[in-house]
């Protein structure tokens, strides 16, 4: 039985205000020698026309202990059924708490990873994932892990850029890291620089009710603030003949004494890429041709 | 004097119907459990159960006769409940075979009864009858009207797009 500090229902206060009467009466959580009266005066004051369904579906608290039973992705389609099952599936946190719960042993990889449409390329293998998301859920607290492989796309295209981006150690990825916070339904989202140029950390705060969709979006959001800070930064090390070159595992950095740079890509590689990035992944990062296309 | 394994309840349906049980059976039910231990006397002041009609008296007693060996709840039970499968067991599925008035009639019951586990088993068996289903097929299903102002839908459909299907 949730308890009622669990529910916070400022916008729904005359439904549930009603609701909560009926629910007093239906709790019969303490117990005396006159409780049993109190209770008869109560119930003699329901609606005898109201049906045991319609009173049952009315209580927040049967509903939201039948809505724990439902999958937590399904959960989501059930706000769509009344306003009821909106505002309470948007306000009780035990609800809120079993949307993210996943099993480990499911691990949610594969299953996120459709929702962020990369279905395609599964085949490719696990190791080349753009996005790796793992939500973990108990009693206290909620959280999340995205990472962001930075060259998944660019690795597995026929163009010059991959030997700038291309190599799949795990330490080279990105990660959006969504801490436990202190509130189970609210989460800080960070990116964290992995090997290469990253921006050093880029954080954002998601505040309130949280769901899967607004963590998927952070990710998408994060990863395209990186793209293009990345971007930004290579364009400008390349003009200032700062890299030179990559060998697998390190940048090749300008340090005076190398005698000739090794830049085995051209601009044209590099849009490609990030077009087909674009169109892969949904996301908005501006190509040079698509700036030029409008300015 | 009988030993608590043989002593009997008298339960009062809301609509006056006396029912004798033994006490173990009644005892599943924690409403009944601490009237008994505040009244005193088993046996001899009959337990009014106002809100439950004869009908969903003997059904939920049913019930209570069948599980009245399970071990007795804990504080933990409700949190666990969460984590385990929506899986119900083979007499409890058949016990659940009635029309859906009873269904939430039962579940009323066991709410206001406190009891737990049956409330957990009626719980699942709307979370089933649910499962699968669009929400008009959910509004269909349970008489629920639609009360979405058109745009109201439509935001919360948009929203919710990137869940739909999978």
């Amino acid at each position: 039985m949730a308890d009622d500090d669990e529910f916070d229902l400022p916008d729904a206060e005359e439904y549930f205000a009603a609701a909560e009467a009926k629910t007093t009466v239906a709790h019969p959580q303490s117990s005396s020698g006159d409780r049993s009266m109190d209770i008869d005066n109560d119930y003699d004051e329901l609606d005898e026309g109201i049906t045991a369904r319609q009173s049952c579906l009315a209580l927040p608290e049967i509903l939201e202990r039948i809505i724990q039973f439902v999958p937590p992705l399904e959960v989501y389609r059930l706000q769509r059924v009344s306003t009821l099952f909106r505002d309470l599936i948007s306000r009780s946190i035990p609800i809120r708490r079993h949307m993210y719960f996943v099993p480990e042993k499911y691990f949610v990889r594969s299953e996120l990873n459709a929702l962020l449409g990369t279905e395609d390329y599964s085949k490719l293998g696990d190791a080349i994932h753009p996005f790796r998301i793992r939500l973990y859920a108990h009693r206290d607290r909620v959280g999340a892990k995205v990472e962001v492989d930075p060259h998944w796309s660019l690795s597995n295209l026929k163009c010059a850029p991959k030997a700038l981006f291309a190599w799949s150690r795990v330490s080279s990825w990105a990660t959006i890291l969504i801490k436990d916070s202190a509130g189970p339904l609210h989460v800080d989202v960070k990116l964290c620089p992995g090997d290469g140029p990253w921006p050093d950390e880029s954080v954002s705060q998601l505040d309130g009710l949280v769901t899967l969709g607004d963590l998927v979006a952070e990710a998408k959001r994060l990863t395209e603030e990186a793209w293009e800070w990345r971007r930004k930064t290579l364009k400008e090390w390349r003009e200032e003949d700062v890299l030179l070159g990559l060998d697998g595992t390190s940048f090749w950095y300008d340090d005076g004494d190398s005698e000739d740079s090794s830049d085995d890509y051209t601009d044209d590689d590099f849009e490609e890429a990030l077009a087909q990035l674009n169109t892969t992944l949904g996301l908005r990062i501006p190509t040079n041709a698509g700036v030029n296309a409008h300015g | 004097m009988a030993s608590e394994g043989e002593q009997t309840v008298k339960l009062v349906s809301s609509d006056n119907v006396e029912i004798v049980t033994e006490r173990k059976v009644a005892e599943r039910s924690m409403l009944i459990k601490n009237m008994i231990e505040d009244l005193g006397a088993p046996g001899e002041e009959p337990i009014p159960i106002m809100n439950v009609s004869e009908a969903v008296l003997r059904k939920v007693l049913e019930w209570c006769t069948h599980h009245k060996n399970d071990p007795a709840p804990s504080q933990d039970d409700d949190a666990d409940s969460r984590k385990k499968t929506t899986d119900i067991e083979d007499w409890d599925q058949k016990f659940m075979q009635v029309d859906q008035e009873m269904l939430f009639e039962i579940i009323l019951a066991a709410n206001y009864m406190d009891i737990k586990a049956l409330l957990d088993v009626g719980c699942k068996t709307v979370a089933n009858m649910i499962k699968g289903k669009s929400p008009e097929e959910i509004r269909k299903t349970f008489n629920i009207q639609n009360d979405f102002t058109p745009e109201e839908e439509d935001q919360i459909r948009r929203e919710n797009e990137w869940a739909e299907d999978r």
